[in-house]
């Protein structure tokens, strides 16, 4: 009958198997790959899971900083953000578990949108318990949830474009009329907003795909951080308030900690935490954004100031990833955390600890020229021990300091504290003039540069008298102001000024000198002014500058903490008829120099190596290597490892053996660091401040400071001052005839002599004179580094006599 | 007695019940594999459902004709019960909201789908009435027939079930046209169907200008698939074919081996995979092979089922065996390119294979009538047909 219709009715069956059958070849052979990667996205929902931070050890091993577990108060997501599904669950919920009877007559419906009221109250009123549980304003806890949901939109986005953000771009790049014309008519809604929208700006239509498309993650139904390390207390307040705050939960965390000795003796050196800034999350200075586990989101913590900054990519781990599947209760690890490295410190906490008692520590003096007893404690300065051989920096103090793990609840006390300014790290942004200590520079440049010769004597007579190069045959005599310190103290004589102070050691001239001349070494033995003046004349300004700049002075030695550059004499700008005022005073190390504390101790260390310049550094071992790698990428770090300045080793012998007289001989200024058991070489420093006051801005209540209303064409009124004058406090002692002028005491050096282990310099603030002030702290420094192992005594002890022999014989 | 096996076990036609084996058992280890699927359930139904086969086997499938208009007044009265205003949405009797539509009757136990027996019923009722006529051959006389099919085509659309309304329109046209209505009348009642497609599409689309007052004949969400079909972003797609691409990605990763049986990593995730997108499962599982077994198994169950027409030289039993491979071929082959992603989402079952009572019964009943017409097939001497071209 009709065979043939059956016939083609078969055959539309074989066609259509046939093309199922090409499909499933098409889709489980050809297009394999793409499905498994395509089956790896689709099932998930990722979160991030946080690592801890390394630890930040001393050198002994001992940890400083450390995470330590804690407990947070942190919120539902969906609590948040009031997502109303959430809302009705907790409704229901509570409707469940409610013990009576639903009244009669009222419907379910009714009861729960009741509910659902009560539900959204409990959530606003959660939000006051928080703010007054965390002693913290409304407005904070809104803005700390604020963060939160911005950084959970970010992470969708990010997924987002993960997963599909180049066909996202395409899309939404794309003219809608490039399209062909079908898929435009079909997939065009028509609702004129879409098509208003569409038309204009390809941007906005990207950000509008974007939040169409951002995809769920984990984050979304977690809970948030909002109070963070509560208190046993405020704990147990918020979970007697925990029935009336729906999606409240007390997480177990972890939180940096500090030792807490490391956190006081180190505080400046170890910096501390905060949460990353917006910009750090968008342009992550260390991770691309491509590196989704190590780059940083809203809300992680980043290392600022300090080792904590320095070491910051090192000890910040890599986030885990977890998945939460659908349908799955347990997330499966994708990724696994790894935790952060621990980065050793080359400093001793004990060693540190010792250096900052030394500071505290009373200490009183008797003034020779005002007559009377000085009491000083609670010094101010800083202090840098650096081991020789490697740069190491061993310790690293900063007088006064403050406690590390009560910073964030203390900081504003701390910050506006402008008398003792104990945030200040005076041990790498202190920066003052270095007085006399300058002048081994100056020397040991002045001889390689051959414009002094170790045997040349300078006469001193008290007064500067210097040849005059702008006319020449002629010579410049200051008497008013370049006087030799010793002129001061009164023993000026018309035989010229013999350096005797303080012992009455008479000067005996050496190769050939007169009695009354010194040459280089004498000239450091006893500090002479008018000699590094002179020296300072015969260098001029270019050779002045290039002396500073040789030591490293005027930028920063790359120890990677934040630090001053100080300043050196600015070779353009220094007017002509100030250029030999200015080169006379960088002789000494006055006017227009000024450096720092680690500067100081490392111009020591350089001098202790003959010459080598090493950058001290504050980590050890892989962290050190891993360190400067970055930050020499990122050009945070432009100083070199080691350079040979190439210094005359005749000069440098001449300086080394004035610095061991500066300790050891009767006439030298700074006995205080004579050691029994071993040659210790030393400089001082008395750096003379213009101020006759100590002026400190006077704050108001709110922590402003008080000001002038502005004049014309200022921004700022002039502030309100406190002054003090000296003596006011222990730490702020006058010096000079009357005791009315201030100076920072300077003590630096480094020992054993012969071979150096440790090199060190002590800056003691408004202390006056650095031996008398700094000396006592660096004696005990040197105590403190022979009983921890740095410094190991020479035997047997060298006399003081013998220093000069000892020093030619090598 | 033991003559009476071996006249069945000649009569039988063993490639369908091997095929309808092969698909229950791929079934049975897919809805297996699946956690949220009860295969117990499924195992419970394929008794109770080669029970009705043999039944349906056993009687003669011209005793069962004769019910032909009770079982399709019945089914009818079923559907427009599911659509009535007014019907109880939960509790014995109810039409329960499922997944949207109101295609199911609660039956305690049992949900029982009308539009399933429908189909089965339309079958039989399209083969009783073409049987004896050839009016159809006439443009009025073929208007009969499309009312037959128009009435439950629309009370099922207005559950709404578009995937399973659709089926009629493949079963009704491959029984006329096995009966021997003319092809032109039918292409150009396809042609003006084909016309029609855009006036669908567009009627009541927000934004056409005259199209929008018309009265909506699609849903949005039914534009919306369509439209997804052709989107190729997940993105932009915005989770409207969520389901048709994690089945497809489960299926592709299944390879040319699959992963073995019970292991469904990816199909875990496909919502409902037991039901619509079982295909996926068992592409996943069993690779291309399993899928080329499963395909074969099919092919040789309408081929049988068409050389069982070819051989049934009564009428009714010809029409209907026409009628019920063309159900389970349009049934099988929209599902299976909506699996594979060459047809919007449609929730329609796959025959024999997808968790589901009623639909399992109502394509082990129209595998019964099939047998049941193969084994009463006239053994008489004689040539071969007439027809020379």
């Amino acid at each position: 009958m009709f065979e043939r219709r059956l016939k083609i009715l078969l055959g539309f069956v074989f066609a259509l198997a046939a093309i199922l059958l090409l499909r499933a070849v098409q889709l489980q052979v050809v297009q394999k790959r793409q499905f498994e990667s395509k089956a790896d996205d689709i099932m998930q929902h990722p979160a991030l899971v946080d690592t801890p931070r390394g630890q930040i050890l001393d050198r002994t091993g001992r940890p400083m900083a450390f995470d330590a577990a804690c407990v947070d108060a942190a919120v539902d997501y969906r609590a948040i953000v009031m997502e109303p599904e959430w809302i009705k669950k907790q409704a229901q919920a509570r409707l469940r578990n409610r013990a009576e009877a639903p009244p009669a007559g009222v419907s379910r419906a009714a009861l729960l949108a009741d509910e659902v009221e009560r539900v959204k109250a409990d959530v606003d009123g959660m939000w006051l318990t928080l703010a007054a549980v965390g002693n913290k304003t409304p407005e904070e806890i809104e803005e700390t949830k604020q963060d939160v949901v911005r950084r959970v939109t970010l992470l969708r986005r990010q997924n987002w474009y993960a997963r599909f953000g180049i066909a996202g771009k395409r899309a939404s790049a794309n003219d809608p009329a490039g399209e062909p014309w079908y898929k435009r008519w079909l997939t065009d809604t028509g609702t004129p907003a879409a098509a208003g929208a569409g038309g204009n700006d390809a941007d906005q239509r990207h950000e509008e795909a974007l939040d169409k498309c951002a995809v769920d993650v984990g984050e979304q139904t977690q809970s948030h951080v909002i109070l963070a390390d509560v208190s046993y207390d405020q704990q147990v307040e918020l979970r007697k308030a925990m029935p009336r705050c729906p999606g409240l939960e007390l997480k177990e965390s972890t939180h940096r900690r500090y030792d807490p000795v490391a956190a006081t003796v180190a505080a400046h050196l170890l910096g501390h935490l905060t949460a990353v800034s917006h910009e750090e999350t968008t342009n992550d200075p260390y991770f691309p954004p491509e590196d989704q586990f190590r780059h940083y989101q809203p809300r992680d913590t980043i290392g600022r100031d300090g080792i904590e900054r320095l070491a910051e990519p090192y000890l910040r781990g890599v986030k885990g990833q977890v998945a939460h599947f659908l349908g799955k209760r347990e997330p499966e690890e994708l990724h696994k955390a790894e935790p952060g490295a621990d980065a050793q410190a080359t400093i001793d906490v004990r060693l540190q600890a010792d250096v900052l008692n030394a500071f505290k520590k009373p200490l009183t003096l008797h003034d020779p020229i005002a007559n009377t007893d000085q009491t000083f404690a609670d010094l101010h300065g800083a202090a840098v021990v650096i081991d020789v051989k490697t740069g190491e920096v061993l310790a690293m103090v900063s007088a006064p300091t403050y406690d590390l793990n009560r910073y964030e609840a203390e900081f504003a006390t701390l910050k506006n504290d402008d008398l003792n300014k104990p945030l200040l790290n005076r041990a790498t942004q202190q920066v003052l003039p270095p007085g006399s200590t300058c002048k081994t520079i100056m020397g040991a440049v002045a001889v390689t540069k051959k414009l002094l010769t170790v045997q040349e004597g300078i006469e001193c007579d008290g007064y500067l008298k210097v040849p005059d190069y702008d006319h020449p045959g002629r010579t410049i005599v200051n008497r008013s102001h370049f006087k030799c310190w010793s002129v001061r103290l009164g023993q000026y004589s018309a035989a010229g000024v013999h350096h005797q102070i303080p012992t009455q050691a008479p000067h005996v001239g050496q190769y050939g000198n007169a009695a009354g001349f010194l040459c280089l070494s004498d000239a450091i033995e006893r500090s002479c002014n008018v000699y590094f003046e002179t020296v300072g004349h015969r260098l001029r300004l270019p050779g002045v500058v290039d002396a500073l700049q040789t030591f490293g002075l005027g930028r920063p030695t790359g120890v990677g903490i934040p630090e001053v550059a100080g300043s050196i004499p600015h070779l353009d700008d220094t007017p002509k008829e100030q250029v030999n005022q200015v080169c006379w005073l960088a002789g000494i190390g006055q006017g227009r120099v000024a450096a720092t504390p680690i500067q100081m101790a490392n111009v020591a260390a350089t001098l202790a190596r003959d010459g080598v310049w090493v950058r001290p550094h504050l980590l050890r071992g892989d962290a050190e290597t891993a360190v400067e790698r970055v930050e020499r990428h990122a050009g945070r770090l432009k100083t070199p490892d080691r350079v040979d300045l190439g210094l005359s080793p005749e000069g440098l012998r001449a300086i080394r053996e004035g610095m061991i007289k500066v300790a050891n001989s009767p006439a030298g200024t700074g006995t205080e660091g004579h050691r029994d058991d071993m040659t210790v070489a030393a400089k001082t420093g008395s750096a003379q401040v213009n101020d006759k006051m100590l002026r400190v801005p006077i704050r108001d209540a709110a922590g402003e400071i008080v000001r002038d209303p502005p004049l014309e064409g200022q921004k700022k009124g002039t502030p309100h001052y406190t002054y003090y004058p000296p003596g006011a406090f222990p730490w702020l002692q006058g010096c000079g005839e009357e005791q009315k002028s201030f100076a920072h005491a300077w003590f630096m050096g480094y020992a054993p002599a012969e071979r150096p282990e440790v090199a060190f310099c002590v800056l003691v603030e408004y202390g006056g004179s650095g031996g008398k002030v700094a000396g006592p702290i660096a004696k005990e420094l040197l105590d403190a580094c022979v009983k921890y192992g740095y410094l190991h005594p020479t035997h047997p002890p060298l006399k003081a006599v013998a220093v000069g022999e000892l020093m030619h014989d090598q | 007695m033991t003559r009476f096996w071996q006249q069945l076990a000649i009569a039988t036609n063993w490639p369908i019940l091997v095929a309808v084996a092969v698909l229950t058992t791929v079934g049975c280890v897919s809805i297996a594999a699946d956690a949220t699927a009860s295969v117990r359930n499924q195992l419970v139904f394929v008794c109770v459902g080669v029970g009705g086969l043999f039944l349906f086997q056993a009687v003669n499938y011209l005793q069962i004709g004769r019910w032909s208009w009770g079982f399709y007044l019945l089914s009818l009265l079923l559907l427009i019960y599911t659509v009535a205003p007014g019907v109880p949405r939960s509790g014995f009797g109810s039409v329960p909201n499922i997944k949207g539509a109101q295609a199911w009757i609660d039956f305690g136990p049992l949900h029982l789908e009308p539009a399933e027996l429908m189909k089965l019923a339309f079958c039989m009722v399209m083969a009783r009435y073409l049987r004896f006529r050839s009016n159809y051959r006439t443009i009025p006389g073929l208007l009969p027939p499309f009312v037959l099919a128009f009435i439950p085509f629309a009370l099922i659309i207005k559950q709404p079930a578009l995937g399973m309304a659709l089926l009629f329109i493949p079963a009704l046209f491959a029984m006329l046209f096995a009966a021997g209505a003319k092809v032109k009348h039918l292409l150009a009642i396809v042609t003006m169907v084909v016309m029609m497609i855009p006036v669908a599409w567009l009627s009541g689309a927000p934004g056409v200008p005259g199209f929008r007052h018309l009265p909506s004949l699609l849903k949005d969400y039914q534009r919306a698939r369509v439209k997804a079909l052709l989107i190729k972003d997940p993105a932009e797609a915005k989770g409207l074919d969520f389901q048709q691409r994690l089945a497809l990605t489960a299926f592709g990763t299944g390879g040319f081996a699959g992963k073995g049986m019970g292991n469904i990593p990816v199909g875990t995730h496909v919502p409902e995979a037991h039901n619509d997108m079982i295909f996926a499962l068992v592409g996943e599982q069993f690779g291309l092979v399993g899928v080329a077994v499963v395909l074969a198994a099919y092919v040789v169950l309408f081929a049988a089922g068409v050389e069982i027409a070819g051989s049934t030289k009564e009428p009714f039993g010809r029409l209907l065996a026409v009628g019920i491979v063309a159900m389970l071929a349009a049934q099988t082959f929209l599902n299976l390119t909506v699996c594979l992603r060459l047809a919007p989402v449609t929730g329609i079952t796959l025959p024999f294979v997808s968790y589901g009572g009623s639909s399992l019964l109502a394509s082990f009943l129209s595998a019964g009538l099939l047998l049941n017409i193969g084994q009463n097939r006239p053994i008489v001497v004689a040539r071969s047909s007439f027809e020379y071209d």
